[in-house]
């Protein structure tokens, strides 16, 4: 099993989009007529989070996996990655896609921003959905652990420090994509670019950064999207409390707990995931 | 202090000092503000096994004499007229965070000079660093107070970086800020002016960047800094906050005695 495998049955384009100036790496399928939905990945992340996930998707939708701002092999401009300015290349993706309106699925960082765009811009939202998201807490151990394991893994030569920092993801090793998943983070972390840009990309994991763009429940209440949490119960960053706080405080969101799952829930458990994600996406329309 | 000497070089700004250990391939090591040789006095017994490790008094720092004005190409002009005054044709340089600002202008105005490099928490600086910092409040400037409360005030301002359960390295720190008076300050204001980002095409020397994790201001400048740099080799030492030097002598001397082989 390989990524191509993975995609062998699927028409998919890899794109890179001017999105307000920022060239952006996208992973296109589907209808061009379907609903829009754009998948986000996790901090210092990349698309190749959700290749599971986009067949089952492009049946139906017109998918969008991307490489958000200062990340993956998307542009890298030299400022700290605060989400206003995420949530500003999204909009920028969207508007030069021709998307009106999308689903957004956001993983971890990638949800904190799906779900501050929620809050900022709802016309712009059709639903959300939040897997394993970040952004409701300030754990100093945790930061600091992101901090390190991505600084060494990107700096270092031994690839080993890579792999070590997608096993802290996952209840469980990935036999058939870890290692290649293995081989495009480390692609990606040795790229100059994103060695000079390290600072930037690792800026919430600073308290004082973080504070500020903390996603608080004020700002939950006001997401007005149909809404679903998913959450791993052996999510490393953070507990499945956590997981009921955010689905208390977005109004009507629908809460789902994956067993024996980690940081990843749409790609460890893509076969749970999947059918779940569709019937939420088919509900909502 | 075992085997620890010192002595003083003699160069157009007077007398430089400095403390050495060990014989062999030369090793100078140079501290950061506001310190001095003191920074690397665990370091000098453990590196001094293998190599000739010479720890300097950075010019207008502990015992050596002032450079007409501060600046980190003075500070590097005074450790080239160092090392011709000991007679040493080609030295590897070890700097941490200001001495490795200066390290990278030696490495950059004399690379027949320099075998090796080593970059310990050493900032990146750049025009937008440049911007930053000259708006940052002093880091280590405090006006005297008749009742001795700049003292409180000078150890407290440090505190956060260091380890807990270490007051012996904060004395330390206080013994070497109280020698520069109001010049405290001069060695950061140094760093905040240097355009780095011209200088460091011009390092040819094979580099080590070490980071310490602990460090809130030089850790995430790590990949800045080495991406920059022509393959540099990166380490990262756990735990590590400002005294690395100090607080993981054996675990430092480690890493640059492999590098150096």
């Amino acid at each position: 099993m390989t990524i191509w495998t993975e995609l062998a049955d699927v028409d998919f384009r890899q794109a890179y989009v001017d999105a307000g100036g920022i060239r952006t790496r996208a992973l296109q399928a589907g209808p061009e007529d379907g609903e829009h939905v754009v998948f986000l990945h996790g901090t210092t992340g990349h698309l190749e989070a959700f290749v599971r996930n986009i067949g089952p998707h492009a049946r139906r939708y017109r998918c969008h996996a991307i490489d958000m701002l200062g990340h993956g092999y998307t542009d890298k401009p030299d400022k700290p990655g605060e989400i206003p300015a995420y949530v500003e290349h999204l909009l920028a993706y969207l508007d030069a896609v021709g998307a009106k309106k999308a689903h957004l699925v956001g993983e971890s960082l990638g949800g904190w921003v799906a779900a501050w765009t929620a809050s900022e811009h709802p016309e712009r939202v059709a639903t959300l959905q939040l897997l394993c998201m970040g952004g409701t807490k300030v754990n100093p151990e945790v930061m600091q652990r992101l901090k390190t394991s991505t600084t060494a893994a990107s700096l270092e030569d031994d690839i080993e420090l890579t792999r070590k920092r997608l096993r802290l993801l996952w209840a469980e090793w990935d036999d058939d994509l870890g290692d290649e998943l293995t081989e495009v983070r480390y692609d990606i972390y040795h790229r100059p670019e994103f060695q000079k840009n390290l600072h930037n990309l690792l800026a919430l994991q600073e308290t004082e950064t973080r504070e500020r763009n903390l996603l608080r429940p004020e700002r939950m209440a006001r997401i007005s999207a149909p809404t679903l949490v998913v959450w791993g119960n052996k999510n490393p960053f953070g507990d499945v409390p956590e997981a009921h706080a955010i689905a208390d405080a977005i109004p009507g969101a629908r809460l789902e707990i994956f067993p024996e799952c980690g940081h990843w829930p749409q790609h460890e458990q893509a076969d749970r995931y999947n059918p779940l994600s569709l019937e939420f996406l088919a509900e909502a329309s | 202090m075992t085997g620890i000497r010192f002595g003083y070089a003699d160069s157009s700004l007077g007398q430089l000092h400095y403390a050495e250990c060990g014989t062999g391939e030369p090793v100078v090591l140079l501290h950061q503000t506001p310190r001095s040789w003191d920074e690397y006095r665990e370091v000098l017994p453990l590196l001094g096994a293998t190599h000739r490790a010479i720890a300097m008094d950075t010019a207008g720092f502990g015992r050596s004499a002032p450079p007409a004005e501060h600046g980190i190409e003075h500070y590097a002009a005074a450790v080239l007229e160092f090392l011709d005054a000991l007679g040493l044709d080609r030295v590897s340089l070890v700097g941490h965070h200001t001495g490795g600002v200066v390290a990278i202008e030696v490495a950059a105005s004399a690379p027949e000079r320099v075998e090796r490099l080593v970059l310990s928490s050493t900032p990146w600086v750049d025009a937008a660093s440049r911007e930053a910092r000259a708006t940052r409040p002093p880091i280590d400037h405090v006006p005297v107070s008749e009742d001795g409360e700049h003292l409180a005030t000078l150890w407290r301002r440090r505190q956060a970086f260091y380890p807990k359960g270490r007051p012996d390295l904060l004395t330390r720190f206080v013994r070497d800020a109280l020698v520069l008076g109001d010049d405290v300050e001069a060695g950061h204001h140094a760093v905040g002016q240097y355009r780095m980002e011209e200088r460091i095409g011009k390092v040819s020397a094979p580099a080590l960047c070490i980071g310490a994790s602990a460090d809130p201001h030089a850790f995430p400048q790590l990949g800045a800094l080495s991406s920059r740099l022509n393959n540099a080799k990166v380490v990262i030492v756990e735990g590590g906050m400002v005294p690395l030097m100090e607080e993981h002598a054996e675990e430092v001397v480690r890493v640059i005695a492999r590098f150096l082989t």
